[in-house]
């Protein structure tokens, strides 16, 4: 009797357990999507200590973005749930989670691209509504267009992620070169002279990873007069003459003039950065965050050594591609209220100065950006002026990834010589029709 | 058994049977038949498998079915027949990836099964160091697949790998090679990580059946005067057949569904040199949220395996 009432008890007690993890799976997440056009009915979900609080779904390096989450939730009492993943894992999460109809995260990052990719499939709550006039003129009504889909504001700008041309002074110096090149005549050259009198190796490491080659490879179109696509028309413009000319260079830096470090197949923006600090590269195109690593002790070789300059240009004096850094709602977020007063927050005047300090990224603010300290503390906001006057913006459409994914492994394969530059854009060019039905 | 022998009790059975209510549905459950009885204790684990096996292969089913879009945050459903299987043979992709996945599972389940024939047999036969091999040998296998992929891929980085400083201190290149960045080498590189961390296992099940049903027969066949070779050959290689078979299926079922590896080293490049298509399904569900197609090559993934299950226990499972 004594075994059956413990069986009895034991097979309760499974019951039960079973019963618990059911309910605490169906009550995790909902799979009934919000309408994007509801702000919310709830300020935020009800944490243990009776207040609200918010998910964000963000990067973590530098920590600067977990400490201004922390003096966020310090100031208002608003918990953050800080929710960290690696920038090229980012993408892939926010569709997991959107796919699922997961309502999980109330503060995610967005970039031009993926506002028109989440926007036009209703993941994103818009914020027009939201958005004060005191934050439209603190940061501009321009620096909000590259975050619109289809008339509304999908997402409020936090940074503007520009590419530059950094430079190692003292290599140049060693190599006597007296000024930053102005052309891809004069950058081929001066490489060709960094390598020759055994300065570096591979004067150069670029990203040409089958995932965002396309980047920088706008870059080289854009200045020698081709652009990556025809908006008007809604087609593919790579594969020009234009277009074949850049690829062409790029793959004669790697292939003929070996002054592009082979290894850039495989370079991510941090492994060039990396290489440059490392001072195993003399020149690089790459972020904001390039400055303040290259002068990190802790991380660098070549403190004091870095300068930037404007993009080398060919037919154009020079151009670049800039990816605008923000914050979006997701439409199935439970917390929209204290979301929005969490993105309020952290692109205020003052914390876009913080930002600017701590991280070297370019603010959107632009009383923040005209910051003497800003200013001085960061010499490589010296030339955004001028180079934001050339071509920038970044290539942004509703199937963004999949076409940038496409066309990456082909300029990729160029520059490994593993395609001609022709066949290589002739072939990138046939499946991005294909991924756009034409 | 133990319903009847509770029945036969005396006065705690009447304290049980008294009728307070929480006690009344194990009152009711005392007077059921013993296989529903054994049925109920089932029932959650049932319910468990229900939930995370048998639903998310039926939804993917429907999901491969039908074209998935999404319209104000809503998952819509389009009923596309076979659409999404044709899609796959019709894929320009399609012959680069299923060739790719082909030769990675061949190579890497025949690879797999002889390093760790050959490991099993140093343990087996004691072979100088197997002391330590013994302890040492499953090591791999306890590592995650990702952890596994970032310590394959630092070794081989271009830039200060060890493999390459090694390399080029013996003579064998000149300069450092950029391994992952060539379809060739890169599928060589794939192929070593995963072999190393599946070999483990593999030689785990070959040892213990060598050392399980072995032994007697060896000594049998030595008594006889076979040599260590004739042994070999004549008792341990027949003996331990069927566990090859069920490394072969195993192996080849992990092998084929294999992801966060190939992930972490190459993402599937450089230009398709490492596309498995589970590595293909993910790129188009998660990358170009193509959801409905992603699930169709998922049960394609299903088929393949039992292809080859259906090919080994052909060729292999008619004698055991």
């Amino acid at each position: 009797m004594r075994e059956h009432l413990a069986l009895r008890k034991s097979l309760a007690a499974v019951i039960a357990l079973i019963l618990v993890l059911i309910m605490a799976a169906c009550g995790n997440g909902s799979s009934n999507p919000v309408e994007p056009g509801n702000s919310g009915t709830s300020g935020g979900s009800v944490s243990a200590g009776g207040g609200r609080s918010i998910s964000v779904l963000y990067i973590n390096d530098p920590q600067y973005w977990v400490d201004q989450a922390k003096e966020f939730e310090g100031q208002t009492g608003i918990k953050v749930n800080y929710v960290s993943v690696p920038f090229g894992q980012l993408h892939d999460t926010m569709v997991t989670a959107f796919t699922g109809g997961s309502s999980d995260y109330d503060v995610i990052h967005v970039k031009d691209d993926w506002v028109a990719e989440f926007a036009s499939k209703g993941f994103l709550a818009p914020l027009d509504g939201q958005i004060t006039d005191d934050m439209r003129a603190g940061i501009g009504a321009n620096a909000f267009k590259p975050l619109m889909y289809d008339g509304q504001t999908y997402g409020v700008p936090r940074y503007i992620w520009l590419t530059q041309f950094y430079y190692n002074k003292e290599m140049f110096d060693k190599a006597g070169i007296v000024a930053p090149p102005a052309t891809w005549d004069e950058f081929l050259q001066d490489a060709l002279l960094l390598k020759e009198k055994g300065v570096v190796t591979y004067p150069f490491a670029d990203v040409m990873t089958e995932k965002n080659a396309y980047a920088n490879f706008i870059v080289y179109l854009r200045s020698r007069g081709g652009e990556f696509w025809d908006y008007e028309k809604g087609v593919p413009s790579f594969n020009s003459p234009e277009g074949v000319k850049a690829l062409q260079f790029l793959a004669d830096l790697n292939l003929k003039y070996k002054v592009m470090n082979p290894q850039s197949v495989v370079y991510e923006q941090n492994d060039t950065l990396d290489n440059f600090t490392q001072g195993k590269a003399a020149m690089i195109i790459n972020a904001p965050h390039t400055f303040g690593q290259a002068n990190d002790p802790k991380l660098s070789k070549i403190v004091g050594q870095a300068a930037v300059a404007l993009i080398p240009g060919d037919k154009l004096k020079t151009a670049s591609y800039a990816e605008t850094g923000g914050l979006a709602i997701p439409a199935n977020s439970k917390n929209k209220e204290a979301a929005m007063e969490y993105i309020r927050f952290v692109t205020s005047k003052e914390q876009e100065k913080e930002m600017a300090l701590a991280t070297g990224r370019i603010p959107v603010n632009k009383d923040a950006l005209n910051d003497a300290e800003v200013q001085t503390q960061n010499p490589h906001f010296a030339p955004i002026a001028e180079q934001l006057q050339y071509p920038y913006g970044i290539f942004h459409h509703e199937k963004a990834t999949e076409i940038t994914d496409t066309v990456s492994k082909y300029v990729s394969a160029a520059v490994a010589g593993r395609e001609t530059p022709e066949n290589a854009l002739k072939d990138a060019e046939a499946e991005v029709l294909g991924i756009i039905g034409k | 058994m133990i319903k009847s022998s509770t029945r036969a009790t005396g006065a705690n059975d009447r304290i049980v049977r008294t009728p307070r209510s929480g006690l009344r549905l194990f009152d009711w459950i005392d007077h059921r038949s013993d296989s529903f009885t054994a049925y109920l204790y089932l029932a959650p684990t049932f319910l468990l498998l229900l939930l995370l096996i048998a639903v998310p292969m039926v939804y993917a089913l429907f999901l491969s079915l039908v074209k998935v879009g999404f319209v104000q945050g809503s998952i819509h459903y389009t009923f596309a027949g076979l659409d999404n299987y044709i899609q796959l043979f019709k894929d320009p992709h399609f012959t680069k990836v299923m060739t790719k996945t082909v030769v990675f599972t061949v190579a890497k389940v025949i690879l797999t099964l002889l390093f760790s024939f050959g490991v099993a047999s140093i343990i087996y036969f004691g072979a100088w160091g197997s002391a330590l091999f013994k302890r040492l040998f499953l090591l791999p296998w306890a590592l995650s697949y990702v952890v596994n992929g970032l310590m394959w891929k630092w070794m081989f980085n271009g830039d200060y790998g060890i493999i390459n400083e090694i390399l080029v201190r013996l003579g064998w290149i000149d300069t450092y090679k950029a391994w992952l960045a060539e379809p060739n080498s890169a599928m060589g590189v794939v192929l070593l990580a995963d072999i190393w961390k599946s070999m483990p296992y593999v030689a785990l099940l070959l040892l213990a059946a060598m050392q399980s049903t072995m032994k007697d027969l060896c000594e049998a066949a030595r008594t006889d005067g076979a040599g260590t070779l004739g042994v070999f050959y004549h008792v341990i290689v027949p003996g331990i057949r069927p566990v090859i078979l069920v490394c072969l299926v195993v192996e080849t079922m992990w092998t084929l569904r294999i992801f966060d590896l190939i992930w972490v080293l190459t993402q599937g490049g450089p230009q398709y040199g490492t596309m498995v298509l589970n590595v293909f399904a993910y790129e188009q569900a998660f990358r170009n949220f193509n959801i409905g197609y992603a699930s169709a090559i998922s049960y394609f993934i299903t088929l393949l395996t039992a292809v080859f299950t259906l090919v080994y226990l052909r060729f292999m499972g008619k004698e055991n």
